[in-house]
């Protein structure tokens, strides 16, 4: 989404919230809101001003919706193969998932959040895992490690520049 | 834009080729290909599919200009497969096919993995489920 419809979504959702807000306090009893609607409905000037805005929140709504629903092609993937044909590229997520898949083989780990970042002499992956405390850390980051650069540079033709393991919790449960 | 389409002069009038075509043509050339679950349209067109409106061009972007076709595919594929020649498979395929049925000139095929999945007849669900895990 460009940056302008960005701007504008944040000013349509407070725009939202304050209305939220009002529906809120009417709701509560506070007269507050209905005076304030009584008067934009109070004199044809302050009509056609509230028409008018109504209008334009409108067709502002179509236009976020528009954005928000096409397919807007990912332009941030990792550069896999520049050949005759074209070019070759893989999304951050999917080189995710192929981690998330890798790890699923290894025995002991309950949970894996890869972080990954595009460097100039390949990716640099922070695998964030929480393990079964029964086994070795500094064993099984090496066999983490292993699986994960052998899967990305085998099925993904990925350069893998460093893996780090960071171990955020234990978890025994089976 | 407009004036930039090709155009196939004959005896009885002109042949126009809408970018619909190329990218259904296209579309259906890259499924084919093993290792291919589906092609990635974005959630809207995901939806619209699952409400029943199949759209073989769906994840597919075509620029024309005169007769130089330059196509960007979004793909799902298999897990286990060597994503680097599945790839290129399909760039192959889609070019060989877009050229035969439609005598477009194709320059580049450009195919961007956008997520990775299990099987293929379950892949979409099974991506979804995966998605939501990474999140």
């Amino acid at each position: 989404m460009p940056v302008f419809w960005r701007i504008v979504l944040f000013i349509y959702n407070l725009i939202l919230l304050v209305v939220g807000a009002a529906a809120i306090a009417i709701s509560l009893g506070a007269p507050e809101p209905l005076q304030y609607i009584n008067l934009v409905a109070a004199t044809p000037e302050n009509r056609i001003i509230c028409g008018t805005v109504g209008i334009l929140l409108f067709f502002l709504a179509l236009v976020l919706l528009y954005l928000g629903l096409r397919n807007e092609p990912n332009r941030d993937g990792i550069l896999i193969d520049k050949g005759v044909l074209g070019e070759v590229s893989i999304s951050i997520e999917a080189v995710k998932l192929i981690i998330m898949k890798a790890v699923r083989q290894i025995d002991g780990v309950k949970e894996i959040r890869p972080v990954v970042k595009k460097g100039s002499a390949g990716l640099s992956i922070t695998l964030k895992t929480m393990i079964n405390p029964a086994l070795s850390a500094p064993e099984l980051s090496g066999v983490l490690q292993k699986i994960v650069k052998e899967h990305l540079e085998n099925i993904g033709g990925l350069p893998v520049a460093e893996i780090k393991v960071q171990f955020h919790d234990f978890n025994a449960d089976k | 834009m407009e004036a930039n389409k090709p155009e196939f002069p004959n005896d009885y009038g002109v042949i126009r080729i809408a970018d619909e075509v190329v990218s259904t043509v296209a579309g259906l050339a890259a499924i084919e290909v093993e290792g291919v679950v589906s092609l990635s349209g974005g959630w809207g067109t995901d939806l619209v599919e699952k409400l029943g409106k199949k759209n073989f061009g769906k994840g597919i972007k075509v620029e024309i200009d005169n007769n130089e076709t330059a196509i960007d595919i979004f793909l799902i594929i298999q897990f286990g497969y060597t994503i680097p020649q599945v790839a290129e498979t399909v760039q192959r395929e889609v070019k060989v096919a877009v050229e035969t049925m439609t005598g477009l000139e194709v320059t580049t095929v450009n195919v961007h993995i956008v997520s990775v999945s299990m099987k293929k007849n379950s892949g979409e669900d099974n991506n979804l489920l995966i998605e939501m895990e990474a999140e």
